[in-house]
């Protein structure tokens, strides 16, 4: 798997679709989100299309969300049975009171980017299941396997986003969703 | 009745720091220490690993400045292997740890300090953060987001990543730089640049607002001491390490950075994991010294990039040349900014820039290196002892945010005497203490950052440890 960071996000150009992946590289399964990103990153659509690949998300994170029209936040779960995945709508959050912050979450980078550029996107967290958070590099096989058939629906959906734009714009950006069959 | 209070979770990593204060029979405050009661370790668990790991293993100290741990110790790495390393990869490591100060700084003061300048230091804690700061002043964040993502774009441009690149390593850099990707650091130059000259000037024009902070936020005469360039300009990379005194007038300057030992002694303290670094020739504990952008501002005769140096002299204009409170850091802070943005530029426009080579291969030739860089908190110290076979044997680090231990902790108590009066505390006096641990910007493991309010608790007990008065915060 490519562990460096990739940001083809061209500065400064709105965007269609941002999808961000995050995560531990060196926690086997915590890795899922940028693994799915990494396979994804090799789609060549264009330049209203970026990917984004972050060992944690960060306030920085807010300039690219700000631009972009629909963002996806791929991410690992512990919460979710190892190798399944779940999709879900996010909205914005405004943070509550934690003093200490090595990380911020979707939902507040949503908040900060209509706080500070007056719009956010249209937001789907994707979580994948995870089963090995030990030290390492390598997914375990399940959630290898989640990954490869996520990229592959997202890939899709991303296509259908960026290339029926006769459909795409008859869809309320903040209203529509999609599922992943898991 | 003597009494103690004690902020247990004062930190800005995940609360394993601590503060005591001690009062008097008449409340008055008799002592005051700042312990850091986390362990790192690194210097143990390198042992046996080939020196070829060291600057990626390092930079695993820390999520928030992983590039100064890869400078210094791929400069005690490159003095192990005993090469010369090539001059285009000596500039493409000061970009990356200009870009990693320009950084570090822009998250120290848009997102850690200004709220408490923007609000006082007695506005409402609720809002006294970045994200109050978002509603209430949402260009003023913005500036410092955007200007924290430049130089972490330019750390991943060079390196890969934006944390923990592996890209500098023993002898050089393992990839040259390609002109797309100057291009690319380039064209961010003018955005970082009026955003870091607005701050500049917003600062300027507020800091005689805070007399009573300036008064007592670690406000004493100290040593200084950090890098210095040929010239005696600022320096961050390389260069001489100089003791100045508190005037700013040099005491002592060393090229060769295996005689840090010669001048640095290392006290430890029973209650504290930070060493106490202290001037050996003034001994333990009046060899205190200050390190980072106050000290190396104070030291340089200049930054020899025309906006920093009129920035500047503003600041030796308002404040002397050698201002002896630490609130003074945050200004010293911009100025680095302002520097750093424009010896960026500089670098990047050398002719020299995109030469391919970028690396010297070698086997280890001496079993003892020491590499010095500056940290956006100070001087950084690695040293370290290798076997004939090139495994690591031995490891000393002095961090940044040690060297200024002496000088937090008397912080610390200038604070407590000031705002502390019999037996209740007040949320004005929490803040305080926190805001002159905040001048020093420490990163306790190197770790992370509070976002405008540490979790916190004070207790004032009695003699007998009955609790007298309580303030918390999560």
């Amino acid at each position: 798997m490519n562990c460096a960071e990739i940001d083809n996000s061209a500065r400064g150009r709105p965007l269609d679709v941002l999808v961000i992946g995050y995560g531990n590289t060196l926690r086997r399964d915590d890795g899922a989100g940028p693994a799915v990103v990494a396979r994804m990153s090799g789609m060549h659509e264009g330049d209203r299309c970026a990917f984004s690949i972050v060992h944690q998300l960060a306030p920085e994170n807010v300039e690219e969300i700000g631009r972009a029209r629909r963002a996806v936040f791929v991410d690992a779960s512990v919460g979710v049975a190892p190798g399944k995945i779940r999709v879900s709508r996010l909205s914005s959050r405004e943070p509550g009171g934690r003093a200490l912050t090595h990380f911020v979450s979707p939902q507040t980078l949503l908040w900060m980017s209509q706080k500070l550029f007056g719009r956010s996107p249209a937001a789907w967290s994707v979580e994948i299941g995870v089963a090995d958070l030990s030290v390492g590099e390598a997914l375990s096989p399940a959630v290898d396997r989640a990954c490869a058939r996520l990229a592959g629906h997202l890939g899709h959906r991303l296509r259908w986003w960026l290339h029926s734009p006769e459909l795409s714009a008859s869809l309320n950006a903040s209203k529509e969703d999609f599922y992943v069959r898991t | 009745m003597s009494k103690t209070i004690t902020i247990d979770g004062v930190t800005r990593i995940e609360g394993h720091a601590s503060i005591t204060i001690d009062l008097d029979d008449q409340g008055r405050v008799s002592d005051a220490q700042f312990h850091v009661t986390q362990f790192r370790g690194f210097e143990k668990f390198v042992e046996g690993r080939p020196l070829t790991e060291m600057p990626s293993v390092m930079a695993r100290i820390c999520g928030i400045c992983p590039v100064s741990h890869l400078m210094a110790s791929a400069k005690a790495c490159d003095e192990l292997l005993a090469v010369e390393i090539p001059p285009t990869a000596v500039k493409l490591r000061r970009v990356m740890n200009l870009a990693q100060i320009v950084q570090s700084h822009a998250l120290s003061f848009f997102h850690l300090s200004s709220p408490d300048l923007l609000f006082g230091f007695d506005g409402d804690p609720a809002t006294r953060n970045i994200f109050g700061m978002m509603k209430s002043h949402p260009q003023f964040a913005k500036d410092g987001i955007m200007l924290r993502k430049f130089g972490q774009e330019i750390i991943a441009l060079l390196g890969g990543k934006k944390i923990h690149p592996a890209w500098v390593v023993p002898g050089g850099v393992t990839e040259a730089l390609s002109a797309e990707r100057r291009e690319r650091i380039l064209a961010g130059i003018p955005a970082a640049m009026d955003i870091a000259k607005r701050g500049a000037a917003w600062l300027g024009s507020v800091v005689d607002k805070f007399p009573e902070e300036a008064a007592v936020f670690a406000n004493f005469p100290t040593m200084f001491a950090g890098l210095v360039g040929p010239k005696g300009n600022i320096e961050h990379y390389d260069g001489a390490m100089r003791f100045a005194d508190d005037s700013g007038r040099a005491v002592v300057e060393f090229s060769d950075p295996r005689k840090y030992s010669d001048y640095i002694g290392e006290a430890v303290e029973k209650n504290s994991f930070l060493k106490s670094p202290y001037f050996k020739p003034k001994g333990y504990p009046n060899g205190v010294y200050r390190v980072g952008p106050l000290a190396r501002v104070v030291m340089a005769e200049q930054c020899g990039t025309p906006v920093a140096d009129a920035d500047l002299a503003r600041f030796r204009s308002c404040l002397g040349r050698a201002p002896s409170s630490s609130f003074h850091y945050h200004w010293a802070r911009l100025i680095e900014i302002l520097y750093g943005i424009e010896a960026i530029e500089s670098l990047m426009n050398d002719p020299d820039i995109l030469n391919a080579r970028v690396r010297a291969r070698a086997r280890p030739n001496r079993n003892e290196g020491v590499g010095i860089t500056e940290a956006p908190r100070g001087t950084l110290i690695h040293h370290y002892r290798i076997d004939d076979q090139g495994q690591m044997v031995w490891a000393n680090l002095i961090i940044a945010t040690g060297h200024n231990n002496l000088a937090m902790n008397r912080g610390v108590r200038q604070v407590a005497e000031r705002f502390i009066t019999g037996d209740k505390l007040e949320e004005g006096m929490l803040n305080r203490v926190e805001g002159v641990i905040r001048c020093f910007d420490p990163c306790l493991s190197c770790s992370t950052h509070a976002l405008g309010r540490m979790p916190m608790q004070v207790v004032l007990r009695g003699p007998n440890g009955e609790t007298l008065d309580e303030l918390r915060r999560d």
